[in-house]
Order: structure tokens, then C-alpha cells, then sequence
């Protein structure tokens, strides 16, 4: 452990610490120490020095990140409960520099998983989140090939408050193991907010030289995850497309993920669109025909909801709560059973410019015979209110005239400047997809494996019809 | 037979609401009640019992010319109209023993005794005689035919055959056979030579088909002969194909095919229609699916400026008030029309299922065209001149704007109804910004999928 040591401080006095033309020395330099890394034993890397020093300290992940890792990852799987190595974790997140990684893509999941136990062993998971926060942001921040100087944990915090006030966009975000530990342990731990910093960032590739995902799992967990953190978000445009994006991916059997994700979807699509809207054309017929049959029970309570029948569906929801509760969906289903009351009254608002809160009781189906008059319109009252207060409806209620609700037309004009910017950042966005479906389709007519295809299609189609004049 | 006794002693009557009866011979004919009396589950297609009805038995069934037709519509009077169920019976009766259809002429005197018996009077004694005797007879002509049938067959004359198998069926549609009668005259198929052989078997196919209520099979029929080319008398039989294509039509719910096969048959040729219709029938099939589904324009090109359906019309002119009045926009005289003849209409052996979702639909029209060129209009009126309460009308139209054939929105406060201000311009932009995200999303579920794909990141069987 000395001898290890010895080299690699020797090696920080040795080589700049920053300074990008010596880049390509230092990354064969990265793969040597990798090498005797690797040879060392974990039992080795995880002892103290020989003055019981910890190397932990010793070391600086910014520029000994490869070895910080490893040597945390083995300290952890060694005795996960001893109490330092959070700390130290957290200084390696907020240090550490992806670029010396490119040598060993394996190490950095590595490191997040001996997170996760490290948590899980101190009995605290919260504490595996913002290390892997910091993780995945700065995975995020840094375009891997780039050369940008590694920001602290303070700019980094920066950059996640852009994240979520939408100023970020950028390309070549690269989905890594690491991100679905983080969404992980956010679900685990219930902190749905802390995830958007990361989750608000769109993916746009998976082979981040860092730590590339091994399995197409990982894109679907990423995305089923992901759905259900914007669900803890109340963000149900975000995770419905989340599942679908989940759905959408290339199989050739169902994944139980796909129809985990299906489930939910139903009930998203419920609560944003009233029913169960098309997948698109891309879907495996296979997974949606599995998926079919798996979420039955969804479709049924979807049907029921789209008739508008709070009854039917609270019916339906009754029926299968034992299937429901067993999936983990009740609570978006009783979301569901609370919104067709308030669809209903929404409807109304494009049908009625005044009505009385008695009559919006009697027609969305709140009066029956057990509940006094009353207590229904109250009910009703407190459903405009709650949808007057988030936004749904423009309304007012007045109570001079026996408690009269009248309706109002929709405020939003677009005649505003921010309309104006809106649609320019919205036609730039457009733009800018369209230069890269464009550079893609490029790539893709130029590729061999196209070419090639594309010749054998033109060689065969000329045999066959050469054939055919033979014949 | 006395055949308009008034119905004073057949006690449970509906109320007594008429607003006068304006019948054929008003003079003679009951009280119009205030029509679909309490008892009529209407979507569920109960069998609906008419309590009261203007109809004139003896006029009304006199308009057809076949006997078949004319006990069909008896018995189904009987058996919907318990006022004029004697009455129908017992003029059904006479005509059944005309033919020789033993099982009908019991079926009818058993209603007949029924009627009577509600009415305490002395009941009819069956006919046993004739009843037998009919029955051998039918029995003696039925193998009579059958021999003559073998005898031909094994001679292989086609002619002869395809008579052979016309006569049985005949005479078997004759003795009430109609499924028995269907078999013979879809054999005959075979055998026919000349086009006027096919156009008469599909004609007798058809008839019993409609009979027997099997439309899809008459419908089958009716294309066939259709096509045949250069049909003798082309003129005629296209009024006819249209008359039985309006039925068929109209009982499958497409009224505005219907309504156009009623408004294509010539007047000239009223009297070669389908065997079950009257002319009149055509008068009013044509004018009530033609309001329930026509547009405006539509009605005044094809109904009123149609010389050939005018004279139609001419027959029936409570129905041609109707009509008028509503292209006249009097929609209140034209509702109160319709209240009056519904009942009789329920009487009707093709009408009566449909009737009630024609009269929504004409309603419906109605309720849009008042509306149509007003910004603003009060409830309270509207509802008066479209002859129902606030209420009523308020759920109605509250139903059409949903259905979005009114724009406008309800003043429930104040019942005044109101044009729906529609703002294109943030429409567009709300709509636009909406497309453009989906596409974004379209384009990223794409490129990730092509992604996946490229690095062979497919989700399949685990590999061991």
C-alpha cells in the first residue's frame, strides 16, 4: 500500500495538474496506474498505510480520481459502516474528474454502488443522495470530450438551479449507470425534488466513455424511474412521456419494467387526457400485446374513467384494489378517482357561463340519496375552489345569488412579449432538431451498413424481376 | 263493424291533454292523447303500448294493396294498441281467411278474444271448420306441389323446376311458411334463365325476407337485383329497389340514405312500390328521415323543390304541414304536429322503433335553427316556441353544445343563452405551441429508439 501510494503522490509533483497538452501523456499514464491498480489486491487497497495513515486523506480525487476511487470502492465493500467514508465519498464527488476515468469505465458504478451500501449500511439512505447528485451532475455539466475546467460543488449547484428553471439545453448528455443509482435512491429515500436537477436534462446517448450502460435495463429503469419521480412531482406531462420513451424501446420480448411502466402510463394518461391515448407506431407489438393483458385491470378502470362515472370507476378501483395495491398504483388511482369529479366540472365550463353550485352537484353526480343537499354543494364548492386556486378553470363563486359559480374565458391571449420569445426559443429549438435529425440522416445514408443493405436490396430486386422474365 | 267506437269504456286511457285532433275526419277519431303515455322505456326499445291513437283503421289499411301487407299492419296494431285491438283483429281475421294461413287466423282470434274480453263482450267462437279444412288443403296442396316438383326435377326441364319451386314457395309463404318459403324461393336461383326470372325470385326473396325481419338477407337480394342489366321496365323498378332500399335503410339507422331512396321514387310509379308501403308511406318515411337528417339547403333543393315527393306529400298533409312549418322556422306548430301524429306513427310496422330517435333528431335541428341567428337568446322563450320546459331545454341544448353543434354557452343564472366568443388567434398559437412540442417529443422518442438500435441495446431474452 506505501509502494502504491509512494507512486502515485510522486506521480501528482510529476505531472501538471492541469493543462491540456499534455492530455494524451496523462492518459497513458492514467491506463499505468490502472494497470497496477488492478493487480493490487482489494484486500490491499482497503489497509491504512504503514504509519496507519489514511490514504484517503492523503489523496486528492481531482487528481488521483482512479485511485480514489478504487481505493474507496474497495474501503467500502471492506467494512461499509465506518463512518468516514461518507465523508469521503462526498469529497470525491465533489471532486473528482470523469476524464481520468475514460481508462476504466467500470470503476465509476463501481463507486456508486459502494454509495449505496455505504448508506444503507450507516442506515441513512438520504446520504447516498447528493454524492450521487453530485455524480451525475457533473457527469451531466461535463461533455466528456470537451476540455472544460472541472467546476466546483458550488458551480455545480449552480448549474442544477439552471437545470430546473429550464436554461439548460444542451446535447450530448449521456446516460450512465450512475444516473439510475441516483433516481434510485431519490425513490428510496422520497426526494422527488432533488431528482429533477438531474432528470430535467434530456438524454440524448448512452456511451458516455465514462461509464457507459451495460444493458438496455438500465435505459428502461432510467426511464421507469424517472417516471415515477415526475409522478412524486405532480409533472405527469414529464412522466408520461418518460414511460412512453420507456415502451418505446427496440425489443424483442416484453420487459417486466416495459409493463410496469404501461401501468402507469394508463393512469398518467388518464389524469392528463381524460383516456387512454395511442402509443406510437413504434412500440413493439409484442410489448404492447403484453402489456395489454398484464394491465387488464388498468384498461378496465381506464374505461370506467372515461365515462366519466365516478361511480363505474370507483366500482372498478374497488374491484381490483388487491391488484392495484400489490403494484403500488392505489395512490395514483385515487388521484384518478378525485379528478373525474373535477374533469366533469371542467366540461361544464365549456357548456355553462353561470350555473348554480347545486346544479354542478346534481350534474357532475354528487347529490344521491344519502347525501343532503348541502353537503354536496359544499363538496362542490371546494372542488371549483381547489380548481380556481391550481388554475384549471377561471371562475368565480358568488354566494349573493345562492351561491352562483360563472364561468370566465380563458385569460391567456398570446399577445404578449413573452409570447413573442417564447416562440422564438421554441422555433430555435426546432431549428436546431432539425439540423440534427438531418446530420443523423447524413450519418445514416453514408453509413456502410446502409450501403451495403441498400445494394443487396437493388441486386435482389434485380434478380427477381429478371427471373420473372424468364419465367 | 263499428270501427271508431269511442273509447269511453276502455278505461285506463292516458290523459286527456289532446290538443284537439286535427285528424283525417276529426269528427270520428278518439281523443289524441298526450302521446308516448308514461309506459315507454324509450332507449330500451321496450315494446311500446299506444294508449290512444287518431289512426282510421279502414282508410288507413285500405291504402295497401296486398293482403299480406294489410294483415301485418292489422295484427301489429293489435298488438300494440289496445284501443283498436278488437277493431284490428277483427278486421284481420276477415282478411287472413282469404288465405290459408291457419296459425295466423288463431293467433288473431285469440287477440280478438282477448279485446273482447277486457271489454266485457261475448267472445268470437274459432272457426273450426275452416281451420281444419284449411289445414288439409294446405297440406294436399303442399305435396301436391312436392310431386309435381319431383317430376319435374327428374325430367331436368330448368323452366319447369324454377316454376315448380315458385309455386311451392307460394304457397307455403301463402300458409304462413315464411322461413319454408325463403328455401324454396332461394332455390330457385339456379334455375333461372332470363333476367326477369332472377329479378322475380330476388323480389320474392326479398319479401319474405323483410317478413320475417331478416334485412341484411333482403339486403343481399335487393344488390343483386339491382344489377342486373337492363332490367325490363327500368323506370318502375328503380322506384321500387329505392322503396324497399329506404326500408332497409331505415331500419339500420342510416336515415339519411333512407331519406334520399324515399325522395327518388317517381310518383308515376306509386303504384308498383314495395307490396308492404302505401304511398303514403313513402309521404311520411320520406319527410321524417329527411328532417331528421337533412340540412337546411338540402331540404329545400331535395324536398321541396322535388315535384314527384310534393305529390307524395299531397296524400299526408298533416306531414306536409310539418314540413313546411319547419322550413318556415315555425317550430312551434311544427312540434305540435309531431306530438299529434306520434302516436299513430308508433302504429307504424317499420316506424315505430325509429321514431323516437327521429323525432330527437328532428328536435335537435330544430333547437340549432332557432338558435342559429341569435347572439343571445332567452330560454324562457326558446322554450315555449320549442314546446317543452326551461329545463328540459336547458339539458337538451346543454347536450348540443357538448356534441358541439351549437356554439354557445348556457347563462343557467340568468336562462339566457349565449354565443360562444371564440378566440382564433390564441387558439392557433395555444394549438401550435402544443404541435410543436409533440413533435420535439415525436423526434427525441425516435432518435433515442435509432440510438438503442445502433448500439444493439435491444430488450430480449437474458442470455445465459
Amino acid at each position: 500500500m506505501d509502494q502504491l501510494l509512494s507512486i502515485l503522490l510522486q506521480n501528482r509533483g510529476g505531472s501538471p495538474a492541469e493543462g491540456s497538452h499534455l492530455q494524451n501523456v496523462s492518459d497513458e499514464h492514467q491506463r499505468t496506474v490502472y494497470k497496477a491498480l488492478a493487480a493490487t489486491s482489494t484486500y490491499v487497497l482497503a489497509s491504512p498505510t504503514s504509519s496507519n495513515d489514511d490514504p484517503l486523506s492523503l489523496l486528492d480525487p481531482r487528481t488521483n480520481t482512479l485511485a480514489f476511487a478504487m481505493i474507496l470502492t474497495a474501503r467500502i465493500k471492506h467494512s461499509p459502516s465506518s463512518s468516514l467514508l461518507l465523508a469521503h465519498a462526498l469529497t470525491f464527488a465533489q471532486r473528482f474528474d470523469p476524464r481520468q476515468l475514460v481508462v476504466a469505465p467500470q470503476e465509476l458504478p463501481a463507486v456508486g454502488e459502494a454509495i449505496i451500501l455505504c448508506a444503507d449500511a450507516a442506515r441513512c439512505r438520504r446520504a447516498a443522495v447528493r454524492p450521487l447528485q453530485l455524480i451525475c451532475l457533473r457527469l451531466n455539466a461535463t461533455p466528456v470530450s470537451g476540455n472544460t475546467v472541472g467546476m466546483s460543488a458550488v458551480d455545480l449547484d449552480e448549474y442544477a438551479f439552471n437545470v430546473i428553471a429550464g436554461n439548460v439545453s444542451q446535447s450530448g448528455v449521456h446516460l450512465t449507470p450512475l444516473h439510475v443509482q441516483f433516481l434510485k435512491v431519490c425513490l428510496l429515500a422520497k426526494n422527488y425534488k432533488i431528482a429533477r436537477t438531474v432528470l430535467d436534462v434530456p438524454i440524448t446517448d448512452f456511451a458516455s466513455p465514462v461509464a457507459p450502460i451495460a444493458a438496455v435495463q438500465d435505459f428502461l429503469l432510467y426511464h421507469y424511474y424517472g417516471g415515477l419521480v415526475h409522478i412524486g412531482n405532480k409533472r405527469f406531462q414529464a412522466a408520461q412521456q418518460f414511460f412512453e420513451i420507456c415502451l418505446n424501446a427496440p425489443s424483442t420480448v416484453p420487459s417486466a419494467i416495459q409493463i410496469e411502466s404501461y401501468k402507469r402510463l394508463v393512469l398518467v394518461s388518464l389524469l392528463l387526457k381524460g383516456e387512454m391515448t395511442a402509443l406510437p407506431k413504434s412500440v413493439a407489438p409484442i410489448v404492447l400485446r403484453s402489456c395489454r393483458s398484464q394491465a387488464a385491470a388498468y384498461l378496465e378502470f381506464a374505461s370506467a374513467f372515461a365515462s366519466l362515472s365516478h361511480t363505474r370507476a370507483a366500482a372498478k378501483a374497488q374491484q381490483f384494489a388487491e391488484r392495484f395495491h400489490a403494484d403500488k398504483t392505489l395512490g395514483l388511482v385515487q388521484q384518478c378517482l378525485a379528478d373525474i369529479v373535477r374533469r366533469k366540472i371542467q366540461q361544464l365550463t365549456s357548456t355553462y357561463l353561470t350555473l348554480s353550485l347545486g346544479d354542478i352537484a346534481r350534474s357532475v353526480g354528487l347529490v344521491d340519496a344519502s347525501v343532503p343537499i348541502e353537503v354536496a354543494e359544499a363538496e362542490a364548492e371546494a372542488h371549483v375552489l381547489q380548481m380556481i386556486e391550481s388554475g384549471r378553470v377561471l371562475a368565480t363563486i358568488s354566494h349573493a345569488d345562492g351561491g352562483m359559480v360563472s364561468f370566465h374565458d380563458v385569460a391567456e391571449s398570446f399577445d404578449s412579449l413573452a409570447t413573442t420569445e417564447k416562440l422564438e426559443r421554441e422555433l430555435a429549438s426546432a431549428a436546431a432538431a432539425d439540423l440534427d435529425a438531418r446530420d443523423l440522416d447524413r450519418k445514416i445514408s453514408l453509413s456502410r451498413e446502409y450501403l451495403q443493405r441498400i445494394t443487396q436490396d437493388k441486386s435482389k430486386a434485380a434478380s427477381s424481376t429478371l427471373d420473372d422474365d424468364q419465367v | 263493424m263499428d270501427v271508431n267506437t269511442p273509447k269511453s269504456d276502455t278505461a285506463p286511457v292516458g290523459p286527456l291533454a289532446g290538443p284537439g285532433g286535427i285528424g283525417g275526419d276529426a269528427s270520428t277519431s278518439p281523443m289524441a292523447a298526450d302521446g308516448h303515455s308514461g309506459d315507454s322505456g324509450r332507449k330500451k326499445r321496450a315494446r311500446v303500448h299506444v294508449l290512444s291513437a287518431t289512426i282510421d283503421l279502414e282508410t288507413h289499411i285500405a291504402n295497401y294493396k296486398d293482403r299480406g301487407a294489410r294483415i301485418d299492419r292489422l295484427m301489429f296494431i293489435a298488438d300494440r294498441c289496445p284501443p283498436l285491438q278488437a277493431d284490428a283483429s277483427a278486421l284481420a281475421i276477415t282478411e287472413i281467411k282469404q288465405t290459408s294461413n291457419a296459425e295466423k287466423y288463431l293467433q288473431a282470434v285469440t287477440r280478438l278474444n282477448e279485446a273482447l274480453y277486457a271489454q266485457r263482450k261475448p267472445m268470437q267462437p274459432v272457426d273450426e271448420k275452416w281451420v281444419e279444412e284449411t289445414r288439409q288443403a294446405v297440406r294436399a296442396k303442399t305435396e301436391r306441389l312436392e310431386s309435381e316438383l319431383k317430376s319435374y326435377r327428374a325430367n331436368s326441364i330448368k323452366e319447369s323446376i324454377r316454376m315448380g319451386y315458385t309455386d311451392l314457395g307460394d304457397h307455403l309463404f301463402d300458409a304462413g311458411d315464411l322461413s319454408g318459403a325463403l328455401k324454396h324461393y332461394t332455390r330457385t336461383k339456379d334455375y333461372c334463365a332470363t333476367q326477369k326470372h332472377i329479378l322475380d325470385m330476388c323480389m320474392r326473396v326479398i319479401r319474405t325476407g323483410i317478413s320475417i325481419g331478416n334485412f341484411a338477407h333482403a339486403h343481399t337480394f335487393l344488390v343483386k337485383a339491382e344489377s342486373i342489366p337492363d332490367p325490363p321496365e327500368r323506370e318502375k323498378l328503380s322506384s321500387k329497389i329505392a322503396s324497399i332500399m329506404g326500408i332497409i335503410n331505415m331500419e339500420s339507422g342510416a336515415y339519411r340514405k333512407a331519406a334520399k331512396n324515399f325522395l327518388s321514387i317517381q310518383f308515376a310509379h306509386a303504384d308498383v312500390i314495395f307490396e308492404t308501403l302505401s304511398p303514403n308511406d313513402i309521404a311520411v318515411y320520406g319527410a321524417i328521415t329527411a328532417l331528421a337528417s337533412f340540412e337546411r339547403s338540402e331540404l329545400k333543393s331535395q324536398v321541396f323543390e322535388n315535384s314527384d315527393f310534393k305529390q307524395f306529400l299531397e296524400l299526408e298533409p298533416q306531414i306536409r304541414e310539418m314540413l313546411y312549418n319547419f322550413h318556415a322556422l315555425k317550430f312551434q306548430a311544427c312540434l305540435e304536429i309531431m306530438a299529434r301524429i306520434k302516436n299513430d306513427l308508433l302504429l307504424d310496422i317499420y316506424l315505430h322503433e325509429h321514431l323516437d330517435t327521429l323525432f330527437q333528431l328532428i328536435r335537435k335541428k330544430a333547437i340549432v335553427q332557432y338558435f342559429y341567428p341569435f347572439m343571445s337568446v332567452d330560454m324562457n322563450k326558446m322554450a315555449e316556441n320549442l314546446y317543452c320546459t326551461v329545463s328540459e331545454l336547458e339539458h337538451e341544448v346543454a347536450a348540443l353544445i357538448r356534441e358541439g353543434q351549437i356554439q354557445a354557452r348556457i347563462d343557467s343564472h340568468n336562462k339566457i343563452l349565449r354565443v360562444k366568443r371564440t378566440n382564433q388567434r390564441s387558439q392557433l398559437y395555444a394549438k401550435s405551441l402544443e404541435m410543436a412540442a409533440d413533435y420535439a417529443f415525436q423526434r427525441r422518442l425516435t432518435v433515442l429508439r435509432g440510438k438503442l438500435l445502433e448500439r444493439e441495446l435491444v430488450v430480449s431474452m437474458a442470455r445465459r
